[in-house]
């Protein structure tokens, strides 16, 4: 008896020891780094076909050989430039050497990206923003007001450059909308005159593809996704399965002719070895980028034909057609287990085969402009300069009228945060990075906060304590590389401690938001490509993920509103609200934020911080709208079913600044169909864990107008509503699926 | 503020509300982490490492309310699984904190039941720190452990029991 309350007395001193044990400060960015190490996983792994790729995957550099090398001309060498030659892989065996000397000096550590290794995962995916939603983190034109299209009627996807259309989950021609709903199905839904609506046809797919995102070009609708050959059920241990599903995955592109809307075709399938990267179209060809990772490197004795990539064309046969190691191009100072591929078809000429390049590389994160392609990938953190700072390869390809072909190759200190950190003008090619210094040499253990490339910045959690543990080994830079690669301008330096939220280049300058506790807005100036200089910086609380030019002299930020608070000494910035603002640039000295537009509380949350295809804005209109999930986190009254998700619409312009003209919310439909919902659930014994609330099905996602309507998509619904009042005019429901049947709710490991 | 609202939301994929989440229960993924491996090296990993299998797995917790007892077993586990790879805990003493002779009036034989408890197996120091250290009813700890309870009360039963053995050992 007296020893158990001896025990016990000790029992609470050990408790209270237990208590007093200290958290480092560190945690919160080892907390972040594992988010950005799980968004890297999801991307591989086909949870959500995003865009980028794995991380430290590595990609191939294209070259161009397929069909066409098959069919005509057998050089086995692809000249690339009149003086650049890249060598070839050539045969298996060579293969297996080029990529045993790569394992040999580095330990075959990069293979542990997939198999969660912290370190190589982490050095991995500074590129890739994309949240859960997004396809590929891409974003919106350079050009101001060039999300509409002036002369029509109808919104257009917001891209990055003018000419260069980027995949969405939505298009329309003014006549028609698609919308790619729950990965799975296209609805294809007719708009009348007035707000009329109707659907004329759901498209389905093969059981395991997903779709990424769709382009429309006159009566041919692109749908680009990835397939799962062998979808293994013995994916209960997800690190050990990940590999496999890597394996197994190939990027599809699928045609169909769409100009009978009641008799759609599918007219052509492609599909390459790999996984889905990201996709342009210009002009009527359209370009996609896959990653084939090699994982079975450790097996290459016994398994050649791993190292091997397919494709196939339905244009050319329904064969899978092995590419040839003589027309694999590699950089002999870059070698990475992985193939980076890059296919390109005509829409118009259904009879040219589609031709495919493939380079032994590695790469990421992708931009274009409409003459070129630049493909990022972050060194391999085995090949890390001596001095510990992260470095960002670039593959530079040429569009040519059959395919593309390899330009150059650069290299610059720093990662990026997503396409938006990259841009072309004038033949010179811009690009934001923020560098990471090593102090130590394991980057994995507690300093592995400090270090790593990416995007958690932009898309994850932006609280972020100013420790005792000094940042100054993150500095932000800008470099202007030449027509060949090599740089000719830089400025380095910038914002010591802070890392880049977000990127703009517009014309001749450049607009970068970091961010510590406040947001400096630094306003640079780029006429003199050599010469890069700040012209001004504005210091405001909160940040923007994404910038989109307003006109020539304004800006819209979007990010988070924060306030510092003091934590335990420490000075912290907490996020409030979604913030929406417009930055004056015209005394480019003195960039000031001129409107401000404040959403919700903690945890409210829009795609566009992350995919900025999300945003709908049209400065003629004077209209911006977004898809907004409202919450507030610190309110105690708040419970799970009040907070709101729908479309918030603003009028905007440069007097009124950004007013709210008013919400549009699809949650009402949910609610009434929420009981019959739960009773199907529980009939099929199926719990709807990824829209948990079985309202998620009406989100609304996208935002487009057509006329003198608004209309708002989510899974569930497509609504009418009139633009300029935005009254409901007519709404129609969607043909979805159950995403928790795709994604069955399994245990979590148990032991 | 409403958690199964963020856990919604953070299972949609909304990496804000995932990381407001995982900041709210930063400190006791630590302290037990921390408490198992008794470094912070190795505790920071596998924090780290419970994050990462939490953010990839979210989608699959079934019930939202149960996200405290989910995180928690995916955090045992990754430190079961840390402890069997790297077996080398350090020894209690080292991990002797300076402060402790504020705290303790007894500093012996406190650091005896320190020991013992470190001598525990995985099985039954994980019954102490969640019972002991973080307070869970012997119902709560069953849900982290999906054992029935009476497996529990017979591991706490037994674990109780090694305690207090060693203890009298020493103090004999």
């Amino acid at each position: 008896m007296n020893k158990d309350s001896m025990s016990k007395d000790n029992m609470d001193e050990l408790k209270k020891e237990y208590d007093n044990i200290e958290v480092p400060p560190e945690i919160d960015l080892a907390i972040e780094n594992a988010i950005k190490k799980g968004k890297v996983y999801k991307r591989i792994s086909r949870i959500k076909a995003l865009s980028s790729i794995a991380a430290v995957l590595v990609l191939a550099v294209g070259i161009t050989l397929g069909v066409k090398h098959l069919m005509t001309n057998n050089t086995p060498i692809i000249v690339v430039d009149s003086n650049i030659t890249l060598p070839v892989v050539g045969s298996a065996l060579n293969l297996q050497k080029l990529l045993k000397n790569y394992i040999g000096g580095n330990s075959g550590m990069a293979y542990n990206t997939l198999t969660r290794d912290s370190e190589s995962s982490s050095s991995a995916m500074p590129g890739a923003v994309a949240s859960g939603k997004s396809t590929l983190n891409s974003g919106v034109t350079s050009d101001s007001a060039s999300t509409t299209n002036a002369t029509s009627d109808h919104s257009t996807t917001n891209i990055q450059v003018e000419g260069v259309d980027e995949e969405d989950l939505v298009k329309t021609d003014g006549e028609y909308i698609f919308k790619v709903n729950a990965q799975k199905i296209i609805n294809v839904i007719k708009v009348g005159k007035d707000s009329e609506m109707e659907v004329i046809d759901n498209i389905s797919f093969e059981e395991n593809y997903n779709i990424s995102g769709i382009f429309l070009k006159n009566n041919t609708l692109v749908v680009v996704g990835n397939s799962y050959a062998n979808v293994d059920a013995g994916n209960s241990d997800q690190s050990k399965s990940s590999s496999m599903k890597i394996s197994n995955e190939v990027t599809k592109v699928i045609s169909f002719d769409v100009s009978n809307k009641k008799a759609i075709k599918r007219i052509r399938d492609i599909q390459v070895d790999g996984s889905y990267n990201s996709s342009r179209m210009i002009g009527s060809r359209v370009y996609i980028v896959a990653n084939k990772y090699l994982n079975s490197i450790g097996n290459i004795k016994q398994d050649e034909n791993a190292l091997k990539v397919y494709y196939s064309d339905s244009q050319v046969g329904s064969d899978k057609i092995a590419i040839d190691y003589n027309t694999i191009n590699y950089l002999p100072d870059s070698i990475q287990p992985n193939y980076i591929m890059v296919a390109s078809y005509n829409l118009d000429d259904n009879k040219e085969k589609a031709n495919i390049s493939t380079i032994l590389g590695s790469g990421n994160s992708i931009y274009s402009s409409d003459k070129n392609l630049y493909i990022a990938g972050n060194k391999s953190i085995n090949e890390k300069s001596s001095n510990g700072s992260t470095s960002t390869i670039l593959y530079k390809f040429a569009y040519e009228s059959t395919g593309v072909k390899f330009v150059a190759k650069g290299e610059v200190p720093g990662n990026i945060i997503n396409q938006f950190s990259m841009d072309e003008q004038n033949d010179n090619f811009r690009i934001a990075t923020t560098e990471y210094k090593y102090s130590g040499v394991n980057p994995t253990a507690q300093g592995n906060s400090t270090v790593q490339s990416d995007d958690s910045k932009a898309s994850v959690a932006p609280d972020q304590k100013v420790s005792n543990q000094p940042q100054n080994q993150i500095t932000n830079n800008l470099y202007i590389l030449g027509k060949d690669m090599k740089v000719v301008g830089k400025l380095q330096g910038l914002a010591s401690g802070e890392q880049i939220y977000s990127v703009r280049f517009i014309d001749d300058r450049a607009y970068i938001v970091t961010f510590m506790l406040t947001d400096p807005l630094f306003v640079i100036d780029l006429k003199d490509p050599t010469s890069p200089k700040v012209l001004g910086e504005l210091k405001i609380p909160g940040f923007s993920n994404y910038l989109h030019p307003y006109d020539e002299t304004h800006l819209i930020g979007f990010g988070m509103d924060t306030t510092v608070i003091d934590e335990g000494g420490a000075d912290r910035a907490k996020t409030k609200g979604l913030k929406i603002a417009i930055f004056d640039v015209s005394d480019v000295s003195k960039p000031v934020q001129q409107f401000m537009a404040t959403i919700g509380g903690a945890g409210t949350y829009s795609e566009v911080l992350n995919n900025p295809k999300a945003l709908l804005f049209s400065k003629e209109k004077s209209l911006l709208a977004l898809p907004v999930s409202e919450n507030n986190y610190e309110s105690i009254n708040n419970s799970s079913n009040e907070s709101y998700q729908g479309a918030y619409i603003y009028n905007i312009d440069l007097v009124n600044g950004i007013k709210l003209k008013g919400k549009i919310t699809h949650m009402d439909e949910g609610d009434k169909t929420k009981q019959n919902n739960t009773n199907q659930n529980n009939s099929k014994g199926i719990s709807d864990s990824i829209y948990p609330s079985s309202n998620g099905q009406y989100f609304v996602d996208r935002i487009l107008y057509i006329k003198e309507n608004l209309y708002t998509l989510s899974n569930g619904l497509i609504k009418a509503n009139d633009i300029n009042t935005l009254k409901e005019k007519s709404k129609l429901k969607l043909k979805t699926v159950d995403l928790s049947e795709i994604y069955p709710a399994d245990g979590v490991r148990t032991k | 503020m409403d958690t199964n609202a963020k856990i919604k939301l953070a299972q949609k994929g909304d990496d804000n509300a995932f990381y407001e989440l995982i900041s709210e229960q930063k400190s006791k993924l630590y302290k037990t982490a921390f408490a198992y491996v008794k470094n912070k090296e190795e505790a920071m990993d596998i924090v780290s490492d419970t994050v990462y299998k939490a953010y990839i797995s979210i989608k699959k917790l079934k019930e939202p309310s149960f996200f405290n007892t989910w995180l928690t077993r995916i955090l045992i586990n990754t430190s079961l699984d840390y402890i069997n790879k790297n077996s080398k805990v350090s020894s209690l003493k080292e991990s002797i904190s300076a402060d402790i002779s504020l705290i303790l009036k007894d500093e012996d034989q406190r650091i005896d039941l320190k020991e013992a408890v470190d001598k525990l197996t995985s099985e039954y120091k994980t019954i102490v720190i969640l019972k002991y250290f973080q307070d869970m009813t012997l119902v709560e700890i069953a849900k982290v452990l999906q054992c029935p309870l009476g497996t529990v009360k017979t591991r706490l039963h037994k674990a109780l029991g090694e305690l207090r053995l060693d203890l009298k050992e020493e103090t004999l």
